[in-house]
């Protein structure tokens, strides 16, 4: 079967990631197979879906039904406890500021370097504090993800963001929204990509639920002895957590679709190898909205996202793959010409054979 | 290798990539541009000014631009090389059409040649099937002519005219060869009537002479010896007179004077020899129901 067959990258952007059903649904009617998935944060639980369904349309409707389930229940549920414990945690601290000040020593010291016993007890005791309860969305994940078919399916790569506590996570989650980095010159450190298929399976779940975990909003979690918490944090400054292409380029695929759940996007496709082939899906009409945005679970913002999805994907994708057919075209039939061309030589000759003979004849009879 | 094929080897179509770039370039920089575009508060530039995105941003519409550009250029190249490419092939279109043009005419003359050719053989043909028939047809009258004259003048030969007088015997047998095949023979074309006329005229004189028992075709006898016998039963006289009914002295003397006068020589016509030869008699009736003439 000669189908056009793409890896893809899911980027993290929280609710937004209903956009990603209307991709599905575009790629399965321009029958694109997909070969590889990477995904960041709500990309990777997408992803997870993607990499087990059997096809892009089965994918695209498991992705339809997840998010339809998404709009209608409350995935959002405050974790009073963690609540607890963060205003216990502030109370630790003399001032606001002064939290503001560690924040930012904690930032530009780069903070793994620290090392004292202050900072690794208040990570310990910061480590499972959230605002939001992880166990909608896991019950979600367990009822839709089954684990068989992710073993079998399509390689998932997710990112996730080695975790240095929740204060600090958030700050440079913070820090990279700002992009304080730009101005001091440095970044958020990098994310790290698994290969999900070859975690154990009692791990992946957490994994998965660990890219999507949010600083603040969600807990972090444990990973063969590591905090991770939300992918989308690392390398902030080029989107190199939250637009994980690079494992995809790793393994080996050349032809990756990259979707961004955010506004004009500073990902730069000209930051990886010239031979990968990357299409982009860009939103092309309205804005994603801002933070806020990314916890926005209801049913209308869903289905519209999906619609947009669907809408920018048949836009972008079917106007380079167009263009590129064109060409093929025109290259195909520059090919048959050449054919065409070297078969007539020899009808040419025998023409012409003919003709000296027809003349010769009409010579003779006069 | 011939010019198309150099031409191919030496500007291969443009690489899908960057065709992909071109056009994802455009779809980016509108993003990029859409951002751009958004109204900036005071807060909004000096925050620019702080983080230097709208310079990063630039700096990636522009990179876009220019890879584009370069793509575009490399495009419009190809795209150049292709159309000279299918002019060229045009170009050969129509040399061969030219060709085959010529080829054709060559070829449809030929066949008008032939078409004649054939025509004239079809005529040729049809002339010699005709020819062919007529001789089929000649032959087959001449054979028929043959088989009468054999059967009239062997039963004459035979003897089943001698009741009646011996130029009788010439007259019934010429009257009725001259009604059957032997007449329609000589009034037809045929190449072989002169032949014909003088079989007939040769047997007619043999016969009549044996009957007379002359030495000589032109031994000359009394004409009552030829016109008259002793014993003529009335049913032959009828039977002659019946033969010679219509014929006159004017218009066939000798005819009439053998069919009508067998009883004797009174009031004979002046014309008719009163001694004649076997020879005369026979040339003189052939003559009449044979003319030459008529033809």
């Amino acid at each position: 079967m000669n189908r056009e067959s793409y890896a893809i990258v899911l980027s993290g952007g929280g609710a937004k990631g209903a956009y990603q059903v209307g991709v599905l649904q575009a790629l399965a009617e321009m029958d694109i197979h997909i070969s590889a998935v990477s995904g960041a944060s709500i990309g990777s639980l997408n992803g997870a879906i993607v990499a087990s369904a059997n096809d892009t349309k089965d994918a695209y409707q498991r992705l339809d039904q997840l998010w339809t389930t998404l709009g209608e229940t409350n995935v959002l549920e405050v974790d009073s406890m963690g609540l607890i414990h963060l205003l216990a945690m502030i109370g630790l601290k003399k001032t606001a500021v002064g939290k503001l000040m560690d924040l930012g020593s904690s930032l530009f010291s780069k903070s793994p370097l620290l090392g004292s016993d202050f900072v690794a007890e208040k990570k310990r005791m910061l480590e499972n504090a959230s605002l939001l309860k992880d166990s909608p969305l896991q019950t979600l994940m367990e009822h839709y993800l089954l684990p068989e078919a992710l073993a079998k399916g399509l390689p998932l790569y997710i990112s996730l963001f080695h975790s240095y506590g929740l204060l600090e996570d958030f700050g440079m989650g913070i820090a990279g929204s700002f992009r304080w980095q730009e101005i001091f010159g440095v970044d958020t450190p990098k994310s790290e990509f698994m290969h999900v298929q070859s975690l154990p399976q009692e791990q992946q779940t957490s994994a998965l639920l660990a890219s999507a975990a949010i600083p603040l909003f969600f807990k972090t979690k444990e990973l063969e002895g590591k905090c991770f918490a939300d992918g989308g944090m690392g390398g902030m400054a080029k989107s190199q957590g939250n637009t994980p292409i690079q494992p995809l380029i790793d393994a080996g695929y050349k032809n990756i679709i990259v979707t961004h759940l955010n506004d004009a996007s500073l990902w730069s496709r000209w930051d990886f190898p010239k031979d990968v082939h990357v299409l982009e899906i860009r939103p092309q009409e309205e804005s994603f909205g801002g933070l806020m945005d990314m916890v926005r679970f209801d049913p209308v913002q869903i289905s519209k996202l999906k619609q947009r999805g669907y809408a920018d994907t048949l836009y972008c994708i079917g106007k380079a793959l167009g263009f590129v057919k064109t060409f093929q075209k025109l290259e195909q039939h520059k090919r048959l010409l050449e054919v065409a061309t070297q078969a007539s030589e020899a009808s040419d000759k025998l023409r012409d054979q003919a003709a000296m003979r027809w003349k010769s004849l009409l010579k003779t009879q006069g | 290798m011939n010019q198309m094929q150099m031409m191919s080897t030496y500007y291969p179509i443009v690489a899908s990539k960057a065709m992909i770039d071109l056009v994802q370039g455009i779809d980016i920089n509108r993003d990029h541009i859409h951002q751009q575009r958004k109204p900036q508060k005071v807060i909004d530039r000096i925050w620019d000014i702080c983080t230097g995105e709208n310079g990063r941003r630039q700096s990636e519409i522009n990179q876009n631009l220019n890879e584009g550009l370069s793509v575009a250029i490399d495009l419009i190249q190809k795209l150049a090389t292709l159309q000279s490419h299918s002019f060229y092939a045009i170009s050969r279109v129509q040399k061969r059409l030219a060709e085959m043009n010529e080829v054709i005419t060559i070829a449809g003359n030929l066949a008008e040649d032939a078409h004649n050719k054939l025509h004239q053989l079809q005529v040729n043909l049809q002339a010699c099937l005709e020819k062919i028939d007529l001789r089929i047809q000649n032959l087959e009258i001449n054979k028929e002519c043959q088989l009468q004259m054999n059967t009239v003048f062997s039963r004459w030969e035979a003897g089943y005219l001698s009741p009646i007088p011996v130029a009788a015997r010439c007259f019934v047998a010429l009257q009725e060869l001259s009604w059957g095949h032997c007449g329609e023979l000589w009034r037809s074309q045929n190449s072989s009537r002169q032949e014909i006329w003088l079989t007939l005229c040769n047997k007619s004189v043999a016969l009549l002479k044996q009957d007379m028992g002359a030495q000589d075709p032109n031994e000359r006898f009394p004409l009552h010896h030829w016109i008259t016998q002793e014993e003529v039963s009335p049913v032959h006289a009828e039977l002659l007179s019946y033969l010679g009914e219509g014929d006159t002295v004017e218009t066939f003397p000798f005819r009439t004077v053998v069919s009508q006068y067998h009883h004797g020589e009174e009031n004979l016509p002046d014309m008719i020899p009163r001694r004649l030869s076997a020879h005369r008699l026979a040339t003189a009736l052939m003559h009449e129901f044979f003319p030459k003439e008529e033809n």
